[in-house]
């Protein structure tokens, strides 16, 4: 048999299979927060006032304690796409075979500015949320020293 | 004749719908701007905006959140091929204040009002459309 017929095999195959298939695809786009414009970023300066960074970048998503009375602010924002690829086909009665893929790009952005205890802008950092926020680690239990024994807490020896 | 029935048929099983999830109040922006740092104090503020969402101790100082948020979604279902998108913004106000409960600092974004019904491929942050929708609510347009 020459190529053309095997090519037109291979169609009619493929096009039994996806006749017989249920198939969806989908496109989903989650927009959450605008991002910070680019002007306004490189526009910061070292020792800036948080009022004056406040005015510019309006209110941060989140705020942290940092270097006693300093503070640490984080603004946020995401665009993440996804798509889905669904093919289910029947293969007997009571039998059916399926194929999922999922391409989602889900890295949300954010700028990080940290404030000295003169809440002055010491330094700014731009990039991935997960490079920009601390590690999470649960607090670690330290009983005050004139706590009674009970929960929590034992006895030395 | 086979193309026109499934074209037919691919026509009354396509759909589309709208979904809107709304996440507190928005905040009155006119009511922000009658914060006086140096002057309003912890107590007024919470007389004037009610409880916030967060309080953040920073040392000395505390900071309290105030949050909204609007998303709209919009979903294009053609069987074998559907969109989806949703557009989520928030209304955001952070008051800081001092060991005397003093207000100090205030930043505050107004967001809520700009969130759009749209498919993937279209922009919902163009400055044009915002412009548009901060002169509609009152204390954002300028």
């Amino acid at each position: 048999m020459n190529a053309s017929v095997w090519r037109a095999l291979s169609a009619t195959l493929l096009g039994c299979v996806l006749a017989s298939a249920s198939s969806c695809v989908v496109y989903d786009r989650r927009r959450h927060d605008e991002p910070l414009a680019p002007e306004v970023i490189s526009a910061l300066q070292p020792g800036q006032s948080l009022d004056a960074c406040l005015r510019s970048l309006g209110a941060p998503r989140q705020c942290f304690a940092y270097r006693g009375d300093g503070v640490a602010m984080l603004w946020a924002w995401s665009d993440t796409d996804a798509l889905s690829v669904d093919v289910s086909l029947p293969l007997q009665e009571n039998v059916s075979a399926s194929f999922d893929l999922d391409l989602a790009d889900t890295e949300a952005q954010g700028c990080m500015l940290w404030f000295g205890p003169d809440l002055q802008l010491e330094r700014w950092q731009q990039g991935r949320l997960g490079d920009l926020l601390p590690g999470r680690s649960r607090p670690t239990f330290e009983p005050a020293s004139d706590e009674p024994v009970g929960y929590g807490r034992t006895a030395g020896g | 004749m086979f193309r026109h029935v499934a074209l037919l048929l691919l026509l009354f099983t396509s759909a589309c719908a709208i979904a809107r999830q709304d996440n507190n109040e928005p905040l009155d922006a006119q009511l922000v701007r009658t914060l006086e740092p140096g002057k309003t104090t912890a107590r007024e503020v919470v007389e004037k905006l009610g409880a916030p969402t967060e309080v953040v101790q920073l040392g000395r100082r505390t900071a309290y959140r105030y949050d909204a948020s609007t998303a709209k979604g919009a979903v294009l279902i053609l069987v074998v091929l559907n969109f989806g998108n949703q557009d989520t913004r928030s209304d955001r106000l952070w008051v800081f204040f001092d060991e005397h409960d003093v207000l100090s600092h205030y930043g505050a974004s107004f967001g809520t009002h700009r969130t759009q019904y749209a498919l993937p491929w279209e922009d919902v942050h163009e400055a044009s459309d915002n412009q548009e929708r901060d002169a509609g609510r009152p204390g954002v347009g300028r």
